[in-house]
C-alpha cells in the first residue's frame, strides 16, 4: 500500500476510535483486485450478514435441483423465529415459496424466512456446502433464533454485557458473539464471495445473477450507502446488526467501477440505534471507494 | 549521652551562674546537672564552665556554645510542643463545591469537634474514609437512599433553555465535520448512580461516543464550555460560580445523592441532633436539600 493509502486508513481508524468504533474495513476493486483496508483476516461474528452466504447456498441448491424454487413453506406465527421484519411479523399462518424466502432474508433481513431455509437445508449442510464452494472461512453454526429469538430485556442486558464479555484469546461469554462458537467470517472471505458472484465464478451464472439482483433490494440506506448511493451509483449489500455489532458488506457499482466493500464493526456505545456510528461507517466506505476510483 | 538534656543543664547553669540555681531552673537534682555538664564537656572535648568558690563563669568555649545551645533548645521545645496544644480534630471529607458560608456554619455548629474540611471528589472521599484519613465523609448514594439531594442540571455558556434535553447536542447532518459539542461529567459525578444512567440516556438519544466525556478535570471542562460551547453536568450553584447559565436536565438523573458516612462499624463522632444539623448545613452549602424520609429510613451511620 502507498503512503496515501496508509494516511487514509489511519484517518479512518482515528475517526472510528473517537466514535468508539473498532473493526475491519476492506474495499476491493473487482476489476483489478486492488485491495485497501484493515483487519482483512479478522474473524467476526456475522450477525445477519450470514444471510449472504446462506442465500448463495440456497440459489445453488435451486440450480442443483436440491430444492425447488417454488417449494412452499408454512409460516406458523406460533413457532416462527421472531424479528422486526418480513414474515417474522406475520400474525396469521401463511405459505411462502423457497425463492421468496431467500429474497426476504436478503432484502429485509427476515429472521423467520432465514430459519425456515436453514432448518430445511440443515445448518451443518449449509456450512459444508460453503466449504465445497471454496469458502471455508465462512462458518455457519446456528440459526437466527439463537440471537434474535430473545426478548427486549435480554437485548438490553446484552448491550451492557458485550463490552465486558470478552475472554482471553478473542472469545466472548455470549456464544453468538464468540468467533469460536458463532456464525463467523472474515472481510477477505466475504469479499472473495462477492468477487466470485460478480464474476459468475461460483455455482451457476443464474445463481450468481439471482443473488446479485436480490442483494440490490435492501431498503436500508443509512450505513454503507449513506454517502455513496445515487442514481448513478448502486449499492447492493447486506447488513448485520446485533448488540454491539454493526456490519455491512456489498458491492458499489459506479459507471466505471465495481468495488466490493466489507465493514465489520463493533461499537463501544451501548445503544441499539446508532446513526452516528452508521454514518461513520458510510463515510469511511465512501472514502475508500473514492480512493480506489481516483488513485 | 542525651545531648539535648545535657545542653539544657549547661544552659540553665550558665544562665544562673550557679549549679544549685541552674539545676533548679532546669528542674533537675543538682548532682544530675553537674554530671550532665561534665559529660558534655568530655563529649565536646572542651571546658565550658569555670568554677570558682563563689560562682560559675563561662569559658570562651562555653560563651561560643551558649547561643547555639539556646537555638537548639528552642527548636527542641517546638518539636516537643508541636502537637501538645492541639485538641483532637474531626476531618470531614466534602465536595470542593461546598461553599464557605456553610463551612463556617458547620464549625460554629460543632465547636467541640474542631472540624477541618478535606476537599476531594467522590471516589477520593470514599478512599479517605476507608483509610482513616477522614472521620466523616459525604459519599454518593443511590437516589432513594440519599440523605442530601443536590439538583443536577446542565451548565452552558449560552442562554439556558427552560429545560435541557441531551438531544440538542446531536450534530446536524450538514455539520458533521467539526468537533461535536460534548457533555462533561465531572469527577464528582463519576459514580454509578449518576454516570451510568446518564451515559445510557445520552447514547439512547443518539449522541456520539466522544460526546459524553466522563472525568474531565474541572478546569478543563469549564474551559471547554467557553471554548467549544460544551456543557457540564453541574448544580445550579456550580454554574453560577462560573457565571454561566443553568437548566434542569430532562432525563434519568436529576440530582446527586449523598449520605453522611462514618468509618465502618462505628457510629461516628456525632449525636443524632448534631448529625441532622450537619446534614442541613452541608445540604445548604451544596445548593441542595435534606431528603427527610429517605434519609431517616436508611441504616448505615445514622
Amino acid at each position: 500500500m502507498s503512503a496515501a493509502d496508509d494516511r487514509l486508513l489511519a484517518d479512518v481508524r482515528r475517526e472510528w476510535a473517537a466514535l468508539g468504533l473498532d473493526g475491519s474495513l476492506v474495499a476491493r476493486d473487482l476489476a483489478t483486485g486492488r485491495q485497501l483496508g484493515f483487519g482483512v483476516d479478522e474473524p467476526w461474528p456475522l450477525a445477519s450478514v450470514v444471510k449472504l452466504p446462506l442465500a448463495l447456498v440456497a440459489y445453488d441448491a435451486f440450480e442443483r435441483g436440491d430444492l425447488a424454487r417454488d417449494r412452499p413453506f408454512d409460516v406458523d406465527p406460533g413457532s416462527a423465529t421472531s424479528g422486526p421484519t418480513g414474515v417474522a411479523l406475520f400474525r396469521h399462518p401463511a405459505r411462502v415459496a423457497a425463492e421468496d424466502l431467500v429474497q426476504l432474508a436478503l432484502a429485509v433481513s427476515d429472521n423467520a424466512a432465514t430459519d425456515l431455509l436453514l432448518d430445511h437445508l440443515g445448518t451443518a449442510a449449509v456450512d459444508r456446502r460453503l466449504s465445497e464452494l471454496g469458502f471455508p472461512d465462512l462458518v455457519v453454526r446456528h440459526e437466527m433464533r439463537a440471537i434474535y429469538g430473545t426478548d427486549d430485556a435480554v437485548g438490553r442486558v446484552g448491550l451492557g454485557l458485550t463490552a465486558g464479555g470478552g475472554t482471553p484469546g478473542g472469545g466472548h461469554l455470549v456464544p453468538e458473539l464468540d468467533p469460536h462458537r458463532a456464525n463467523v467470517g472474515t472481510a477477505r472471505a466475504l469479499l472473495d464471495l462477492l468477487a466470485r458472484v460478480w464474476a459468475d465464478e461460483v455455482s451457476t451464472p443464474r445463481a450468481c445473477a439471482d443473488l446479485r439482483a436480490a442483494l440490490g433490494r435492501q431498503p436500508t440506506r443509512h450505513r454503507l450507502a449513506a454517502e455513496l448511493a445515487s442514481d448513478a451509483v448502486t449499492v447492493r449489500s447486506k447488513t448485520g446488526t446485533f448488540l454491539d455489532l454493526r456490519h455491512e458488506v456489498g458491492v458499489v457499482e459506479t459507471p466505471t467501477h465495481r468495488i466490493a466493500v466489507a465493514a465489520l464493526t463493533r461499537s463501544g456505545v451501548p445503544a441499539n440505534v446508532q446513526i452516528e456510528a452508521d454514518l461513520a461507517i458510510g463515510h469511511a466506505a465512501r472514502e475508500l471507494v473514492d480512493h480506489l476510483r481516483t488513485t | 549521652m542525651d545531648l539535648v538534656e545535657a545542653l539544657r543543664s549547661f544552659e540553665a547553669v550558665a544562665a544562673e551562674r550557679s549549679f544549685t540555681r541552674g539545676a533548679a531552673r532546669a528542674g533537675q537534682p543538682q548532682p544530675v546537672a553537674s554530671r550532665r555538664v561534665a559529660a558534655l564537656e568530655e563529649h565536646l572535648g572542651a571546658r565550658l564552665l569555670v568554677r570558682t568558690s563563689r560562682r560559675v563563669d563561662l569559658s570562651p568555649e562555653g560563651a561560643r556554645l551558649l547561643p547555639v545551645a539556646r537555638e537548639l533548645l528552642a527548636q527542641a521545645d517546638r518539636v516537643e510542643h508541636l502537637f501538645a496544644g492541639d485538641a483532637p480534630r474531626t476531618v470531614v471529607a466534602v465536595p470542593a463545591a461546598l461553599d464557605h458560608r456553610a463551612r463556617a456554619a458547620v464549625r460554629r455548629g460543632l465547636p467541640h469537634l474542631a472540624v477541618v474540611f478535606a476537599d476531594d471528589h467522590a471516589a477520593a472521599r470514599a478512599a479517605a474514609l476507608a483509610e482513616g484519613r477522614a472521620d466523616l465523609a459525604l459519599l454518593p448514594a443511590a437516589d432513594d437512599r440519599a440523605e442530601v439531594r443536590v439538583p443536577l442540571g446542565v451548565a452552558a455558556a449560552d442562554d439556558p433553555p427552560a429545560r435541557f434535553v441531551v438531544e440538542v447536542l446531536r450534530a446536524a447532518a450538514h455539520e458533521r465535520r467539526g468537533r461535536p459539542r460534548a457533555l462533561h461529567v465531572l469527577a464528582e459525578d463519576d459514580v454509578p448512580p449518576v454516570r451510568d444512567p446518564l451515559r445510557l440516556a445520552c447514547f439512547a438519544a443518539g449522541l456520539r461516543h466522544d460526546q459524553v466525556r466522563v472525568g474531565t478535570p474541572d478546569a478543563e471542562a469549564w474551559t471547554s464550555v467557553f471554548e467549544h460551547g460544551d456543557v457540564v453536568l453541574a448544580s445550579a450553584a456550580e454554574a453560577a460560580r462560573q457565571g454561566v447559565g443553568w437548566a434542569p436536565l430532562v432525563g434519568p438523573v436529576d440530582a446527586r445523592g449523598y449520605r453522611l458516612e462514618a468509618p465502618a462499624s462505628t457510629a461516628g463522632p456525632l449525636a443524632g441532633p448534631e448529625r441532622a444539623g450537619l446534614l442541613a448545613r452541608l445540604a445548604a452549602g451544596l445548593g441542595g436539600t435534606v431528603a427527610g424520609a429517605a434519609g431517616a429510613a436508611g441504616g448505615g451511620a445514622s
